[in-house]
């Protein structure tokens, strides 16, 4: 496998409060987009019904972090919780989501 | 004529260099009710349409750089000149030469070569057909 990416998941709120959020940080590719749909599926397995996705800190996304989060927000409206996402800064993770249309197709705040 | 979908830009590889062709469209079978614009791409005899997915770029080196953008087309104008087949091959060793581990997620290419005219004395034996392909998954 190639170098494990810079990767940090932290987790911004409580379950017990409306919105959970996750603030993703690092690099979001096929070494470590498992670890954040592992993370939002323990949150979901414990009732949380409205996710917050903190994309701000995320420095790079391949074509599997944006496959992640489409299958997310198309998940979200079959189980019916609530998806929400923060765009990134960096010019190289919003690169991806501009040259694909996500900016517009996936729920940015 | 070309239509992009989600993909990055195509590039066109001739004998000025290269260059991004094309407009960034949404991701194809990603989204609903999306559109694309097609672009005309001039070929002239001998040069390339080289189109490709994230993973090419996207593979890690040895100290932790991706690929990239630059470094592709740095490559890819060495191979100017050369068959399709012999493009994808030459990607092919670039990348495993430098890319650690396993390939990155969704690597694939597609070269399309123009030939050039029957007259060439380099290239008399492709006088049969308009061009050549070959593709790398």
């Amino acid at each position: 496998m190639a170098r494990p990416s810079n990767f940090e998941i932290r987790v911004q709120a409580a379950e017990a409060e409306p919105t959970l959020v996750l603030a993703v940080v690092g690099e979001l590719d096929m070494n470590t987009v498992d670890l954040l749909a592992g993370e939002v599926d323990q949150h979901l397995a414990h009732g949380a019904r409205s996710v917050k996705l903190d994309l701000g800190e995320l420095g790079f996304m391949d074509s599997s972090g944006l496959r992640l989060l489409i299958e997310l927000y198309d998940r979200s409206r079959r189980e019916e919780w609530q998806l929400t996402l923060i765009p990134p800064r960096s010019p190289a993770a919003t690169m991806v989501l501009r040259a694909t249309g996500a900016d517009e197709a996936l729920p940015f705040e | 004529v070309i239509a992009v979908g989600g993909h990055p830009l195509p590039l066109h590889i001739s004998s000025e260099g290269v260059s991004r062709v094309g407009e960034h469209g949404p991701l194809l079978g990603g989204f609903s009710d999306v559109t694309w614009r097609d672009t005309t791409v001039d070929l002239e005899p001998g040069s390339i349409l080289f189109a490709y997915t994230d993973g090419v770029t996207d593979a890690i080196g040895a100290d932790g750089t991706r690929y990239g953008l630059q470094r592709l087309c740095d490559t890819l104008a060495g191979f100017r000149g050369r068959s399709a087949t012999e493009v994808i091959q030459g990607l092919t060793v670039a990348l495993s030469e430098f890319q650690i581990g396993a390939h990155a997620d969704d690597t694939a290419a597609l070269v399309l070569r123009r030939r050039r005219r029957w007259s060439s004395e380099h290239d008399e034996h492709d006088a049969t057909a308009a061009g050549d392909l070959a593709i790398m998954e």
